[in-house]
């Protein structure tokens, strides 16, 4: 074994360090050092939030993960009038909703009544939160050549199989407030389509299996040539695709082909490879020719869009990508990872639509306008919920910002993307538990801080080399 | 989600020292090293998500055990911290002193966390620079500088340290 992994396997916990380990996974205990998570709520926020009428989950089986979801939030992601809407067998209820006016995360659970189509909770899904008023801000500012300010997610954050109910999470992140965030109290969730069984893939492609040789090839249906399948079959670390050849066709092209599952739905699932060059390790990533010219060696191996085809033969489905790279640049290239996803159910297509009314957590902003990390940070705009900045375009949000408390306790926030156009750029936080901003002594960004006392921000410190 | 003890000893048993050592390569501090480590696995327990396997969990961990390992590091608030590493050197075993791993451990953090990930856990390029979040070509040149600046540092060879071959 070399050197180098010798003395690495040598670094290790003692079984002292493991056993605090273990305890600490067992309580989920943060690490605990110089300073204490500030998990207590200031005694006058505390007594602004009401328990009681939280929604709970109507599954008890996701009533636990949902409140891993909330973290600190459970007490104030109330829900008044949640709807039932009930179409294609599958019943969406409202469990649980909360907004600032900016960033708004509403759960919901899909129950199916008819049978277990869900299946494991491997659910994409299509749907969105609307809300009129900053629909029409927004409207308005695309008519006036300014571009729209909002960004959406939409996911399967768990599955019950004993209530065959899998709970669903919206969110909406408008980067501009409104004059009158009152009015975003009442929204509307609207579903489209529920695709179950829709499975992320990630694997390594084998080594060592790519010859110069000309693999077996036979023409298609539509006149694209694929390559005669099994010629150099492996394993890959998923169950949702095999490799099953993978060489230079009679085309002169890089062929990859892949096995799918015998239930994969063709025109639904896809999974993608790049190949990558060995010479690009020679070139200097800070130099703009350097990043041209392995810039063009990419588009060389790759094209600008990726020549996929998925056919059936002898009761068996494979897709196969072929790339234009040839047989004399093999020396040359690095193909080590397929990604994508893999269906293997039909989609359920219907209308959910879901009327919400949701509280609305007081947003605070604060003007700074001072340089942050060599960027201007204009105003902190903050909740309970989350943290945007504004400024001149720097997206921070790569790295997590940290809200120092007065009693000395910290809350990180996870950064969640940028928003830049000419006119307007935002970057945002999300917390896990509320911030209650009249006890915050600091905001912490890639390293700066920036002080808050009294509602405002005082000079900029900047972090030690 | 609760744990139970033997279902904490697997997570712990499967995970620990590997995050530790890549935590450890990051930020070349064995405290931040065992809170970053700590902090990844609580968020896995925290969490639940599905993976693709268990290769698609171990590459979630490490990358959330450097994220924070790069969050510790920037901290303006650090500073005003006390150093508790003699505290930390109780729960872990080190190695060794060499000029290997000392030579290793002045590399800056990403050419550091590269060789790691490359002749430690023997990941491709194209994995690593999944983990870490930028482009392959980044990985290589770190790695092929990394590797050049080790051969300065131990007088020219690194002979039986690391492997010959790259890519």
């Amino acid at each position: 074994m070399e050197r180098y992994q010798k003395q690495m396997d040598d670094l290790r916990y003692a079984e002292q360090g493991k056993k605090k380990l273990v305890q600490a996974l067992k309580t989920a205990e943060a690490p605990r050092r110089a300073y204490r998570r500030g998990r207590m709520l200031a005694a006058g926020l505390a007594a602004a939030l009401t328990l009681g009428t939280a929604a709970l989950a109507a599954s008890p089986g996701l009533r636990e993960l949902l409140s891993q979801q909330l973290g600190g939030f459970e007490p104030i992601a109330r829900v008044e009038d949640g709807a039932v809407v009930t179409d294609q067998g599958i019943e969406m209820r409202v469990v649980s909703a909360m907004t600032d006016g900016m960033a708004t995360e509403i759960y919901i659970e899909a129950r199916d009544l008819q049978g277990d189509r869900l299946v494991d909770g491997g659910v994409d899904v299509m749907g969105q939160i609307v809300q009129p008023e900053a629909d029409r801000l927004s409207k308005n500012r695309a008519e006036r050549g300014m571009v729209s300010a909002w960004t959406v997610r939409e996911e399967c954050v768990g599955y019950d199989p004993e209530t065959k109910t899998a709970l669903l999470r919206f969110g909406r992140y408008n980067n501009e407030r409104l004059e009158e965030p009152e009015s975003l109290q009442n929204m509307t969730v609207q579903i489209s389509y529920l695709q179950p069984q829709y499975y992320r893939v990630s694997a390594a492609l084998p080594q060592g299996l790519l010859a110069a040789d000309t693999l077996k090839s036979f023409a298609l249906e539509d006149g694209r040539l694929a390559l005669e399948p099994n010629q150099t079959p492996a394993k890959l670390d998923t169950e949702l695709a095999s490799l099953s050849s993978l060489g230079f066709a009679q085309d002169g092209r890089l062929h990859l082909q892949l096995e799918l599952p015998a239930q994969a739905r063709r025109e639904n699932s896809r999974l993608i490879a790049t190949v990558y060059s060995k010479r690009v390790e020679s070139l200097d990533m800070s130099k703009e020719e350097d990043i041209e010219e392995a810039n063009r060696i990419g588009r060389a191996y790759n094209g600008d869009v990726l020549d996929t085809v998925i056919f059936t033969q002898n009761g068996r489905i494979y897709q196969e990508i072929s790339f234009p790279a040839g047989p004399e640049d093999l020396e040359d290239l690095i193909l080590d990872q397929i990604y994508g996803f893999v269906v293997l159910a039909e989609p359920i297509q219907g209308n959910w639509e879901l009327p919400v009314t949701v509280p609305l957590q007081r947003q605070t902003a604060i003007e700074v306008g001072q340089k942050v990390d060599g960027a201007l940070v204009q105003d902190l705009i903050l909740s309970p919920l989350s943290l945007y900045i504004t400024g001149d375009g720097h997206n921070y949000s790569r790295n997590p910002a940290v809200v120092y408390l007065k009693d000395g306790g910290r809350i990180e926030g996870k950064g969640q993307g940028a928003f830049v156009s000419p006119e307007l750029s935002a970057c945002r936080w999300q917390f896990d538990q509320p911030v209650d901003w009249d006890q915050v002594a600091g905001v912490e960004i890639n390293g700066w801080l920036i002080p808050i006392e009294g509602g405002q921000a005082g000079p900029v410190e900047a972090p030690k080399e | 989600m609760e744990l139970t003890e033997e279902q904490a000893e697997e997570l712990v048993e499967r995970y620990a020292d590997l995050l530790l050592r890549v935590a450890y390569s990051w930020t070349g501090n064995l405290a931040d090293a065992q809170d970053a480590c700590q902090t990844a696995l609580l968020k896995l327990v925290a969490s639940p998500r599905q993976f693709g396997g268990p290769e698609g969990q171990k590459a979630w961990l490490l990358r959330v055990t450097i994220n924070e390992c790069k969050s510790l590091n920037r901290s303006a608030w650090r500073r005003r911290r006390a150093s508790l590493e003699e505290a930390a050197l109780a729960a872990v075993q080190m190695p060794e002193p060499s000029d290997l791993l000392e030579a290793v451990q002045k590399l800056p953090p990403k050419y550091r966390t590269a060789i790691f990930l490359r002749y430690y856990e023997g990941y491709a390029v194209g994995e690593i620079a999944q983990t870490l979040g930028v482009k392959p070509a980044l990985v290589s040149t770190w790695l092929a500088r990394g590797r050049e600046k080790l051969k300065t540092m131990l007088g020219g060879e690194l002979d039986g340290a690391l492997p010959e071959a790259d890519g």
